[in-house]
């Protein structure tokens, strides 16, 4: 029985009912002092729990345990995105989606397999199969000072020297990352990977590294599509990556202000598993939840699906510890907001990882909604569904989310349907007759926007006709919560489709930016036209590019776009792809978009940072950076180039 | 991109569109049922009235009008009547209708007037197959008023959608035309109006209405004004930067400029213009004027050849240029972008690519080369030359022009020579006549008839002597002319080469020098772009070396070759340009001390010239032109031999 669990039964033998879960705060997530040792690893080695000396810690938080293991590569793919068993896989010529974990599950999908053949005219029996997984020999050796390694041991900080878990945390999920894992070697990967347990122990480690001039780069979930996590490849330092992994409880529940603190390695869907169960959420949902980390989203400035109700992680955040070698940064307090000089907090936000490592956080937290609603509006076209979302931003009447795919990623939804039975058949065909014939839309122009409704159910209701009454306005028609919830599962598929176009030499990535709202149509024009004809010149025949607005704000929007091509047998295909993302950039910018809206420079965008963010801004950066990190020890060389 | 010649051009490519006109019904094939093809496609239709409310609302101009109400003390509605009704002046219509009837009178016209209108397929293919996704626009070159009634009729023959063509405010005020021409897409441009700030941002918001909104591609002439010379003008930036400025701002994501050339085998306005050169004022554009010009119906005007250049894609020329666009910083929605000075010189390079094109895809004709032969004979001083002998020169100086890159339209073998020169002779039996001797001589075109009030003058009032001399002389360099853009650098390598009084040799490094000094004075003449002298240099070389007019000496210097016939010629050509110039800085030197008005300055150069033609040291009537005499002084001030006080 779990510690919960127990505690449920204590109050119910109490006979005090629900208030018990409302004012006994703290006391329902902290529980037993043993840390669970099932981390136990080969390879590894095990500490005691370490020293806690700080005082404002509560004694006994609960542990919470993670779907991830702390030997990652058990769960999750080494090569390719997320679980093992789910992927996107060719059985005699028709694509399907293996595992349970998604609705798309166990199915065959012709569409999609047609969808595939029409745009990419790939050869589905002949994929290119990937590089197995390299021999301990053929790890770099790692550069490691015994004297190092010594002390590292007296910390009582589980380490791993071993080749694997160094290569599975020497990057990210850009396409460059996957397609070296699958077909070549990186030039520079961590020496060693340690697994902190507390703010503490990160405090020692970092003393620790400094004193020894080792190079400590932070790693999370690893989600990262910035090259941010990778080793710069001029490094000669030992280069130590922080896995926050098991630093990952939530250490107090505060119901009363509603805030949870939490350390930073958490990652989104076992912090919502467990806020969940108390009856809470964080809200905060970006697209590689299921995988990303709290202190990952606080480094990059991450943005969840939901901001509409929950905000931003910036909004949501309220507390924020980062140890750095020059010593902590945080609050003294737990306020609302205050008017103190600059808000460090922001220093920390969007910090990438280049001015110390996040250990906890406090972060606000709201209870369950009591109804959650997808929804989904067909438009006549892209121009007609943004003008709508435009009016909704205007009159500040989103839902938690709204989301408005143009019309190759409407086409490209609706090919990843399973086969309907002959009822599913002809309510297909009735709604296409409907949309087309009678309201007139053509297919190769049509759009959906898709929703998210949260709240209690009047108020749902509500916002649902606000919504829809808008949508009207503008030739829109309900088209479904079938629809809409299938868009937002897709979300969290489409992430697994790469690994499958990559066996075909197809080779894609996604890309984002914030633009003002009078900006954006031009901004996802330019973008398409111009990727469109320098695919052309490049002589690529098969391509897509596609996009959404995904976010909308008083003053703009945020797109996401995903561009993918075809090989075409010439140069490299990942030297190609990055060319053309650079180009796209480049067009974004001179489009009024932003470098980033929530993905972060990294090492993939540094070279636009100055021209962002003025000269003395990234003097600014430069100052605070030498503040914090004199000898550059956090040198994953993100944002702007460290001479310091 | 390819900037050079293209060598796949070849008169087998253009095809008379008029042709399948014979035998058929016009009525029937001007309503036709017409589905355009479109420039840039949108989802959203914006329409003629729409653009203007649009422009009407849009904050920069919203923010002029409310400073020039503070400023003058004048109520906001009475300057919002003021915009709107300048917004009806510039607004264009569409009207299918009035389009089609427009069509269908001209092709009357055209089968009764013209031997053909020739296109060129595959260069017309070439721009369809990039029209659809981004704004477009066509430069035609601008000979005559024929262009733009022509352009739209071949938009409506290839089925692309009538462009927005800007026009001049003279057509706006001829009664009926004017309401014609714009239900049939022409939009309108005051002259002047660099002072009213008003009126500037309406029709320069106007314009990036059209570029951003509109999917009818947008016609304008870079060079300004229908050339009277027949020879480019420099081009103007102003137009062409309003309508790069969506692009530089990001607003989309590309513009094709498509320079079209335009080549007459004989010209609508070819007296007039030789009287407007000459002094005579053009008569105001009237609609009673126009139905003079339909006595006209009863000449041949011979051939029209169009020819649609590779379209330019701004986004790839900026990239060529190295031009980075700057990223849209916090702008106030109020201000109007200025250019950088990056962009205004990437404006200009534009500008004259557009030009440069617009020549290389000319066509020439064979009374363009029967004009050089007539011209070279009367400085010869020859007399009248026999018909074989222009046969055979015209055959001769075919050969001359192919090797510097021009089409010809005229069939290899001496027959078809020939034949082809007695067709222009023909076509143009009012400039040139046989004689029972089979001489080829000019006729005599003033009359009394054409006398004007002097009061009216531009310049200097002439002797009917001197006009009588000068029309017609003035008329055969108008059809030289076209040819002068292939012929000009290797003539002013020419000239130098003939001028070295000591050494007959001479280094390249030295050659250029004086080449670069002739180009700079001559800049305006010829629109020569500086940037481009030194491509254009050893270019000119290259060909002469071509044609034995220089060789290469053992110590690499160059020095003149054995080809006396063409060097003459050569020669013979810059011959009205250097005594025009000549005079102009004589003139001003006699008179530098005292601050002259433009006007009075010409005039009297002009009758300098009248004095020095008749004692014989000028030589060339052309010398009178009076464009010639303001482009010398655009040159003298740019080079700062002459100081502009006031404009």
């Amino acid at each position: 029985m779990s510690a919960d669990d127990r505690l449920k039964v204590v109050a119910r033998h109490l006979g005090v009912g629900k208030n018990v879960f409302h004012t006994s705060i703290a006391m329902q997530l902290c529980s037993s002092e043993n840390k669970t040792s099932d981390t136990a690893q080969g390879g590894v080695v095990l500490p005691q729990i370490g020293p806690s000396s700080d005082a404002r810690k509560p004694r006994r938080s609960k542990p919470v345990k993670s779907v991830i293991p702390k030997n990652r590569q058990e769960l999750l793919k080494w090569n390719g995105w997320g679980y093992k068993d789910s992927k996107f896989v060719v059985e005699n010529g028709i694509v399907s989606f293996t595992g349970n974990r998604y609705a798309i599950g166990n199915l065959s999908l012709p569409y999609f397999t047609e969808w595939v053949l029409e745009k990419f005219d790939v050869d589905l029996n002949s994929g290119k199969i990937a590089d197995p997984v390299p021999k301990q020999d053929n790890f770099p050796s790692p550069i490691v000072d015994a004297g190092f390694l010594d002390e590292l041991h007296c910390l009582q900080i589980s380490f791993s020297l071993d080749g694997v878990d160094r290569l599975i945390r020497s990057h990210g999920h850009t396409l460059h990352d996957i397609f070296i894992l699958r077909e070549g070697t990186f030039e520079r990967i961590p020496d060693i990977v340690a697994w902190p347990e507390s703010h503490d122990a990160v405090v020692n480690l970092v003393q620790l590294a400094e004193k020894h001039d080792i190079v400590i780069i932070p790693f999370g979930g690893g989600t990262s599509v910035s090259k941010a996590v990778s080793c710069p490849r001029e490094e000669t330092r030992t280069i130590l990556s922080l896995d926050t992994s098991q630093m990952n409880r939530i250490l107090w529940l505060d119901q009363e202000n509603l805030v949870a603190c939490c350390e930073a390695g958490i990652v989104g869907q076992d912090l919502e598993r467990e806020l969940g169960q108390q009856g809470f959420t964080s809200g905060h949902e970006p697209d590689s939840y299921e995988f990303s980390s709290l202190g990952g989203w606080v480094a990059t400035r991450a943005s969840g699906m939901k901001k509409n109700v929950y905000g931003n992680i910036e909004d949501l955040l309220v507390h924020v510890r980062m140890v750095t070698p020059s010593g902590v940064l945080e609050k003294s307090c737990q306020v609302p907001r205050m008017s103190c000089g600059p808000d460090f907090n922001h220093v920390i936000l969007g910090s990438e990882g280049t001015l110390g490592v996040i250990t906890e956080v406090i972060i606000k937290v709201r209870p369950l909604p009591q109804c959650k609603k997808y929804g989904s509006i067909a438009f006549p076209n892209f121009e007609s569904g943004l003008l709508s979302m435009r009016e909704v931003a205007k009159q500040r009447c989103q839902p938690a989310s709204i989301r408005l795919m143009d019309n190759e990623q409407f086409k490209f939804g609706q090919s990843l349907r399973p086969v309907p039975g002959y009822f599913g058949l002809l309510l297909d065909g009735l709604k296409k007759i409907y949309i087309t014939k009678i309201k007139g839309f053509d297919v190769n122009q049509m759009c959906v926007t898709t929703l998210v409704f949260e709240g209690d159910p009047k108020d749902v209701e509500h916002q649902e006709k606000k919504i829809y009454d808008i949508a009207a306005q503008y030739g829109g028609i309900p088209a479904g919560e079938a629809n809409g919830e299938r868009g937002y599962m897709l979300t969290f598929v489409i992430a697994y489709i790469r690994d499958l176009a990559m066996e075909y030499n197809i080779v894609g990535e996604s890309f984002e930016t914030s633009v003002s709202w009078d900006r954006t149509l031009s901004l996802c024009n330019n973008v398409k036209h111009r990727l469109k004809k320098e695919c052309e010149a490049a002589g690529i025949r098969h391509f897509m590019i596609s996009c959404r607005v995904t976010q909308t704000y008083d003053v703009g929007s945020c797109v996401y776009f995903y561009f993918g091509f075809k090989w075409n047998g010439v140069g490299n295909p990942v030297t190609t792809y990055e060319h053309l993302e650079e180009l796209a950039r480049d067009e974004i910018l001179a489009s009024g978009g932003s470098l980033s809206h929530h993905h972060g420079v990294g090492k993939l965008r540094m070279r636009w940072f100055p021209s962002q963010v003025s000269k003395l801004g990234v003097e600014l950066y430069r100052a605070t950076k030498r503040q914090l990190d004199p000898k550059n020890i956090f040198a994953n060389g993100n944002i702007s180039k460290q001479n310091l | 991109m390819n900037m050079e010649f293209e060598t796949t051009r070849s008169i087998q490519a253009f095809k008379d569109i008029l042709c399948d006109r014979y035998g058929t019904s016009d009525f029937m094939w001007m309503s036709q049922n017409w589905q355009p093809r479109l420039a840039h496609q949108h989802t959203f239709k914006t329409s003629p009235q729409k653009m203007k409310l649009d422009v009407l609302k849009c904050p920069r101009l919203q923010h002029v009008i409310e400073e020039a109400s503070e400023d003058q003390e004048v109520p906001k509605e009475q300057l919002y009547k003021t915009v709107q009704s300048i917004l009806d002046e510039i607004g264009y219509n569409r009207r299918l209708p009035v389009i089609r009837w427009l069509g269908l009178l001209l092709l009357k016209v055209l089968k009764r007037t013209c031997n053909g209108l020739y296109v060129n397929e595959t260069s017309i293919n070439r721009v369809l197959s990039v029209m659809g996704d981004n704004p477009v626009i066509f430069a035609p070159s601008h000979r005559s008023y024929g262009d733009f009634i022509l352009m739209s009729y071949i938009c409506f023959h290839y089925k692309i959608e009538i462009p927005a063509i800007a026009a001049g405010m003279d057509f706006h005020s001829m009664w009926l035309m004017g309401h014609v021409l714009r239900d049939s897409c022409a939009f309108f441009m005051r002259r002047s109006f660099g002072s009213d700030k008003l009126y500037w941002t309406a029709f320069s918001e106007y314009v990036q209405k059209l570029v951003t909104d509109g999917e009818a591609a947008i016609e304008f002439f870079i060079e300004g004004t229908r050339s009277r010379t027949a020879k480019s003008l420099m081009p103007k930036f102003g137009f062409l930067s309003m309508t790069l400025v969506p692009f530089l701002t990001g607003r989309v994501p590309d513009i094709t400029i498509v320079p079209i050339n335009i080549s007459y085998d004989r010209t609508l306005e070819e007296i007039l213009f030789a009287y407007e050169l000459l002094g005579v004022p053009k008569p105001k554009e009237s609609t009673s004027g126009l139905i003079k010009a339909l006595n006209m119906l009863n000449e041949r005007y011979g051939k029209v050849y169009v020819d649609f250049a590779e379209p330019l894609s701004v986004r790839e020329l900026f990239q060529l240029n190295g031009l980075q666009r700057s990223l849209p910083t916090p702008e106030s929605p109020q201000d109007q972008h200025t250019l950088s000075a990056n962009e205004t010189m990437f404006c200009v390079d534009v500008a004259h690519r557009v030009v440069q094109q617009q020549q290389r895809h000319s066509v020439i004709t064979a009374f363009n080369l029967i004009s050089i032969i007539l011209n070279n004979s009367v400085l010869e001083g020859s007399g009248p030359p026999l018909l074989n002998e222009v046969v055979a020169n015209v055959s001769w100086l075919k050969s001359v022009m192919e090797v510097l890159g021009a089409l010809i339209d005229i069939q290899d073998g001496p027959v078809n020579v020939e034949v082809a020169v007695k067709e222009a002779i023909a076509v143009h039996k009012s400039l040139v006549t046989l004689t029972p001797t089979n001489h080829l001589k000019l006729i005599k075109v003033h009359t009394t008839a054409h006398r004007v009030n002097p009061a009216k003058l531009k310049g200097h009032s002439m002797s009917e002597h001197t006009m009588g001399v000068a029309v017609p002389m003035v008329m055969i360099q108008h059809y030289l002319n076209p040819c002068l853009h292939y012929l000009i650098g290797p003539a002013l390598v020419t000239l130098v080469m003939w001028h070295l009084d000591d050494a007959v040799e001479i280094t390249r490094g030295d050659l250029f020098q004086n080449f670069n000094f002739l180009r700079l004075l001559f800049a305006y003449e010829f629109a020569f772009y500086a940037a481009w002298a030194e491509k254009e240099f050893d270019d000119a070389v290259k060909q002469l070396e071509m044609l034995s007019v220089v060789e290469p000496t053992k110590s690499d210097r160059l020095k003149l070759g054995n080809h006396r016939k063409l060097q003459i010629l050569l020669l013979n050509l810059l011959q009205p340009f250097l005594e025009g110039y000549l005079t102009v800085c004589q003139l001003l030197q006699q008179t530098a001390s005292d601050p002259c008005s433009e006007s009075l300055l010409l005039t009297s150069t002009q009758r300098r010239v009248e004095e020095l033609l008749g004692s014989g040291i000028i030589l060339h009537p052309y010398a009178l032109s009076l464009d010639m005499h303001s482009a010398a002084l655009q040159a003298l001030t740019a080079l700062q031999a002459v100081n502009r006080l006031k404009r």
